[in-house]
């Protein structure tokens, strides 16, 4: 007797715990960490602390994933409120159902198809035996070769037998270690580390393959955040957009703080980011080429438009 | 009979829990599809001859990648029994490489390997080949006695011994052996696909997996997932209780 009388008030102190604390959860936002020079606006925002500047309430929490798939799935569980990542995977998501929007652009930045076999110069000098390695398929990175394929091809598919998918450090070390990879599309700083290297050059970069300027990473909110959170949402787009101010104006800080938090060499990262092609802007660039694309190549079943999915 | 029809219903209520647990929608149906998609995904890959394909291709890595293992371990084995140094430096690379998973090598096999089917044989061997070595060593280690000093008085030694003798006194080791290996040797082979990409077309049924998953086809992805599963019924249920009905069971070393 004396058992389930206990146990009883177990549970219900349990339960009620359980009660207490959801309110105070409306603020917080998580947000899917991701590392790497294209997001660096994140790790300077969250050295100054500028949401706390502009709202000290708004607790910002960290989940780590692994990459854009696995941000997606968490996001539909429930476990993550925003992510960051290149236009494709998003559209590709969106066309599945996913209801989410981009509520900002992150970064421009150079991309491109590196090799190591000097006897390639173009794309119509890959063969069919040759391997092609990039972090995965429908990835920015995979989308931007077909787009070029379909250009000088017209055939967008052309190298999608030919995919090897590897995170950016193992397909640099393939690149630079054997002979079967010889090719790595690659953003930075991988992108800067292997051109560096002897006997490695570029054979296609990304503005060339795209035909222009566009936003390389973009963020994504579900519907539920923009809905339950939109003042925190709107907070963490004011404290990004500061944070992009602050790197263009207070340079030498900026190098101090990302150098720490990348364990690069304040040098080696003064020449990445001087790199003219790598921009900090919250302008969306090249959603509507993507979407073209995308739909023109089966890549997306339905309609979407531009202006549709971009959070205001 | 009675075992079959128990096997049937508990994969009966399995169906039935996660077709209640989508009906609840307490999960996106985009990571949490239900039965009925996942099925219609089935039937969509089957006729296209998408899934038939990779599954094929896989099948083979499989099967070489097992073959590969066994013909290396008895090699291992045949050695070990007749050198004892021998036999601890392999103990000791087993509780070396044994707890390390394949794709943790990365870089090394793509250094040996390369990044082909090569690549996918090493990571299939590696999974397969410590814990094949540790059933087959555990059951060498527990030969009857007799026997062997029976072997000893006809002097039958080297590969004979092994072949004759050993072998089949431990051979409900080395059948468990094989078993585990079969699905280590899907585990490696789905992980390792997934990574090394197409080769001329067919990328294996992990390759196909992974393509679903990045491009957001949840019931495509379970599909693949399924079948995976009735091929292990399929493989585990006919084909080992066929071979133990005629060796182990026969020979009453098992029920």
């Amino acid at each position: 007797m004396k058992k389930i009388f206990w146990g009883t008030i177990l549970i219900i102190a349990l339960v009620l715990t359980g009660c207490v604390g959801t309110p105070t959860e409306e603020k917080t936002l998580i947000i899917a960490e991701q590392y790497g020079l294209a997001y660096a606006p994140l790790q300077v925002m969250q050295a100054k602390n500028f949401v706390g500047e502009i709202d000290p309430d708004l607790k910002l929490e960290w989940a780590k994933a692994g990459n854009t798939t696995a941000i997606r799935e968490m996001m539909l569980a429930g476990k993550v409120d925003i992510g960051f990542m290149g236009i494709p995977p998003f559209l590709i998501a969106r066309d599945k159902g996913m209801d989410w929007d981009i509520f900002m652009g992150l970064s421009q930045a150079p991309v491109g198809l590196v090799s190591s076999n000097s006897e390639i110069q173009g794309l119509a000098d890959i063969e069919g035996s040759d391997r092609i390695a990039l972090p995965q398929p429908g990835s920015i990175q995979h989308i931007l070769l077909a787009i070029a394929a379909e250009r000088e091809f017209d055939d967008a598919a052309r190298f999608d037998q030919q995919l090897v998918t590897m995170k950016h450090p193992d397909g640099m070390s393939a690149m630079l270690a054997g002979q079967e990879l010889q090719l790595h599309f690659t953003s930075p700083p991988f992108i800067f580390m292997e051109l560096d290297e002897p006997n490695t050059h570029l054979v296609l970069g990304g503005t060339e393959a795209m035909g222009g300027p566009f936003t390389f990473i973009i963020g994504a909110a579900p519907k539920r955040v923009q809905r339950e959170k939109a003042d925190s949402l709107a907070v963490l787009k004011q404290a990004l957009q500061k944070a992009m101010v602050f790197m263009r104006e207070e340079p030498e800080e900026t190098i101090e703080i990302l150098a720490q938090s990348y364990q690069l060499e304040p040098e080696v990262l003064k020449g990445y980011l001087e790199n003219p092609e790598l921009n900090y802007t919250d302008e969306i660039e090249g959603l509507e080429t993507f979407i073209d694309f995308m739909g023109r190549n089966g890549y997306l079943e339905n309609e979407i438009a531009a202006d549709e999915v971009v959070w205001n | 009979m009675k075992q079959l029809r128990i096997k049937a219903i508990l994969i009966l209520a399995c169906c039935l829990i996660w077709q209640g647990v989508y009906w609840t929608g307490m999960y996106s149906p985009l990571i949490f599809p239900s039965l009925g998609t996942i099925v219609h995904a089935l039937g969509r890959d089957f006729v296209e001859g998408a899934l038939i394909e990779q599954f094929i291709y896989s099948m083979r890595l499989v099967i070489e990648g097992l073959l590969l293992s066994i013909v290396l371990g008895l090699g291992i084995a045949l050695i070990a029994r007749s050198s004892s140094v021998f036999r601890s430096g392999i103990d000791l690379l087993i509780s070396l490489a044994h707890p390390l998973p394949g794709v943790a090598l990365l870089p090394l096999v793509i250094l040996w390997a390369g990044i082909g089917e090569g690549a996918v044989l090493f990571i299939i061997v590696h999974s397969v080949l410590w814990p094949f070595l540790v059933s087959l060593f555990g059951a060498l280690d527990r030969l009857p006695q007799t026997q062997q000093e029976v072997a000893d008085n006809y002097e039958i030694f080297g590969w004979r011994r092994l072949i004759w003798v050993d072998l089949p006194g431990s051979f409900p080791g080395f059948l468990s052996g094989v078993k585990i290996g079969w699905s280590r040797a899907w585990r490696a082979l789905i992980s390792a696909e997934m990574i090394f990409g197409a080769t001329s077309g067919s990328g294996g049924i992990g390759w196909y997996l992974f393509q679903k998953r990045v491009f957001m086809d949840t019931a495509g992805l379970f599909a693949g997932l399924v079948v995976i599963m009735v091929i292990g019924i399929l493989i585990e249920g006919i084909f080992f209780r066929w071979i133990e009905k005629r060796t182990v069971i026969r020979w009453g070393m098992e029920r």
